[in-house]
């Protein structure tokens, strides 16, 4: 099965929409969507539309978390009712360190303030909770319209414990997670949100394998490898062709370099490479 | 794990509605939340209001706490905590941070505990209150109030000082858990606790790494969580210790604990030790041990790959003096 049908058949899957909606919901989601400007433009000239999935992953200490940041504060700025919700369950994230990139894109100190105050922070202690909390975003879609971005960071920071505790009871980590990936695909796609979500390398040398599982994998469209290098980091970015897209998809390899300053992340040369 | 749908979550969820719940596949509160209120109906004898309000409960009760991101930034600040060595507390954007996990990583006797005994003796100093779990009974209080002592205090002022250090011995991951829940849960007891100290996690968690069915990478995780969690609740630093490993054969050293470990702590530390045992020409206090190198590996909030010297001394942890390049002798 091709990327394009699996992640269809994800989608399929995922939406188990009501029968029939408000008119609430309706116009939630038929309301056109301002143009998410984002960091991953960086990487390459497509900005990232609503539906897309995004994930950053790499070993510790690559700057995944800064990354999901940099994404955070440029949907914040590009328009005043922008919001974003951001799920932590990593603990990374620093308030005083996304009003300091919020500076970088906004005019003044109270600009910035005004377009943090429209994050919604959900800190997550254990794997249920990041999920209930999922599941009470799904079900107050229509509250959340205006909500751009869904930021997770991280999608494994529970992985080893929950799948001693699923262990525990005859259970497989995997179904958990596979339910988990689904519920971020029903978000991205019924709450016609940008899901930006950071991954870490969970096993050394194991090529291909997802704890997300293959359904997960399928349904992003934009997969971002970071690997530290030389004092900077290099960021890979994979491309998959969206369901909707009519035109011939686009190189699908870009490979860009970035460094960590205080003013947040710099990029340096950009190369784009073909498969 | 999994929570199960109980009697004493909701007045609405009898006896009768779970048993229907249950028939119909529906034990948790996951799986309660997690399917449509009109196919709820169908599953059990709940109107729709009621499956609303049932679910309004659970998701107050279960979901991730929600909080603005103003309200963290207008969160009075805390002074990081300054071990009295410049360079050190420099590496670390002036001394360990509030609200985040401090790795000290490095081979044996390369002066982890020294540098924990010092952040203890500061914390002590500054009038704030220290917990140390110690898993390998190394943490000595007579040297931390030596460290007292040399920084001008009496002996009636370091057994005043000393009465807010709190020390437990930890002999396992489970115990060290069951502390840690009880600062949580029981935080004003633990009132103006700044530093806990936990030496040394890989000594409690490296012998479960090889069990079966995951407990030690289960627990270690646990474990990173729970620090976090107690360290911004409390507005804390939590310090732990770990050792280095040989990565594979003929490469480099990493932390121990794995790549389950590897990505918890906001900082890391390596410390490292001359090996030369000769004189050198930089002089160096009395009493002093080896040139310490510390390098900041990780951090969430400094630039990484810098490092500072620094000597332990009676009295704690010094800058060790800058060393100068030999010039070539004369032809």
């Amino acid at each position: 099965m091709t990327g394009r049908a699996c992640r269809q058949v994800a989608m399929l899957a995922c939406d188990s929409s009501p029968c029939g909606e408000s008119g609430r919901q309706l116009l939630a989601r038929l309301a056109p969507r301002p143009d998410l400007g984002s960091v991953l433009t960086e990487l390459c000239p497509h900005h990232p539309v609503p539906g897309d999935i995004v994930e950053i992953s790499g070993p510790g200490g690559s700057g995944k978390t800064q990354l999901l940041m940099e994404c955070v504060a440029a949907a914040l700025s590009c328009d005043s009712t922008s919001a974003v919700v951001l799920l932590d369950t990593d603990r990374h994230v620093r308030m005083p360190r996304l009003l300091q990139l919020l500076q970088r894109h906004l005019p003044s100190a109270a600009a910035a303030r005004s377009a943090a105050s429209r994050l919604e922070l959900l800190t997550a202690t254990s794997s249920q909770q990041a999920r209930v909390a999922l599941e009470a975003l799904l079900a107050r879609l229509e509250e959340h319209a205006g909500v751009l971005l869904l930021a997770v960071d991280s999608l494994s920071a529970f992985y080893w414990s929950d799948r001693h505790a699923l262990g525990r009871v005859g259970e497989r980590a995997d179904a958990w997670y596979r339910q988990l990936g689904q519920q971020l695909v029903r978000l991205a796609g019924r709450g016609r949100l940008v899901v930006v979500a950071t991954r870490h390398s969970l096993s050394a040398g194991a090529t291909g394998w997802h704890h997300m599982g293959a359904e997960w994998a399928a349904a992003v469209t934009r997969s971002v490898c970071l690997r530290p290098q030389q004092g900077a980091v290099e960021a890979t970015l994979r491309m998959v062709a969206r369901t909707e897209d009519a035109a011939p998809p686009p190189p699908s390899l870009w490979k860009r370099r970035f460094v960590i300053t205080d003013e947040g992340v710099r990029w340096l040369e950009v190369r784009a490479d073909s498969e | 794990m999994h929570q199960y749908l109980k009697n004493k979550e909701c007045p609405l969820l009898s006896e009768d509605v779970l048993a229907e719940l249950k028939n119909n596949g529906i034990k948790t509160v996951l799986a309660f939340l997690s399917r449509d209120s009109e196919a709820l109906i169908h599953a059990c004898s709940l109107t729709y209001q009621e499956v609303v309000s049932v679910k309004k409960v659970l998701f107050a009760k279960y979901s991730a706490l929600p909080c603005s991101a103003t309200d963290l930034l207008d969160q009075p600040s805390v002074a990081p905590l300054a071990s009295g060595c410049d360079r050190v507390d420099g590496l670390l954007g002036g001394g360990l941070p509030a609200g985040d996990l401090v790795e000290l990583c490095g081979p044996s006797a390369v002066g982890k505990t020294q540098l924990c005994l010092a952040w203890a003796a500061a914390a002590l100093l500054a009038g704030a209150r220290v917990l140390v779990a110690d898993a390998k009974c190394e943490f000595s209080v007579d040297r931390c109030r030596r460290f007292l002592r040399r920084r001008g205090r009496s002996a009636q002022e370091c057994d005043r000082l000393l009465e807010r250090l709190q020390y437990a011995q930890v002999f396992s991951m489970q115990e060290l858990l069951a502390l840690l829940e009880a600062v949580r849960s029981r935080r004003r007891l633990h009132a103006g606790l700044r530093l806990l100290v936990v030496d040394s996690l890989a000594a409690l968690a490296a012998p479960l790494l090889a069990s079966p069915g995951f407990i030690g990478f289960g627990l270690l995780t646990d474990v990173g969580t729970t620090l976090k969690s107690v360290a911004a609740e409390c507005r804390l630093t939590a310090l732990v210790t770990n050792d280095l490993v040989q990565s594979e054969p003929g490469g480099g050293e990493r932390p121990a604990l794995g790549l389950a470990w590897l990505h918890v702590p906001h900082h890391r530390l390596l410390l490292s030790r001359e090996t030369s045992t000769a004189p050198g020409p930089l002089a160096q206090p009395p009493r002093a041990g080896p040139r310490r190198t510390a390098t900041l590996a990780k951090s969430i909030s400094a630039p990484c790959g810098t490092s500072a010297d620094f000597l332990v001394t009676d009295a704690g942890v010094e800058e060790a003096p800058i060393a100068q390049k030999r010039s070539a002798p004369e032809d």
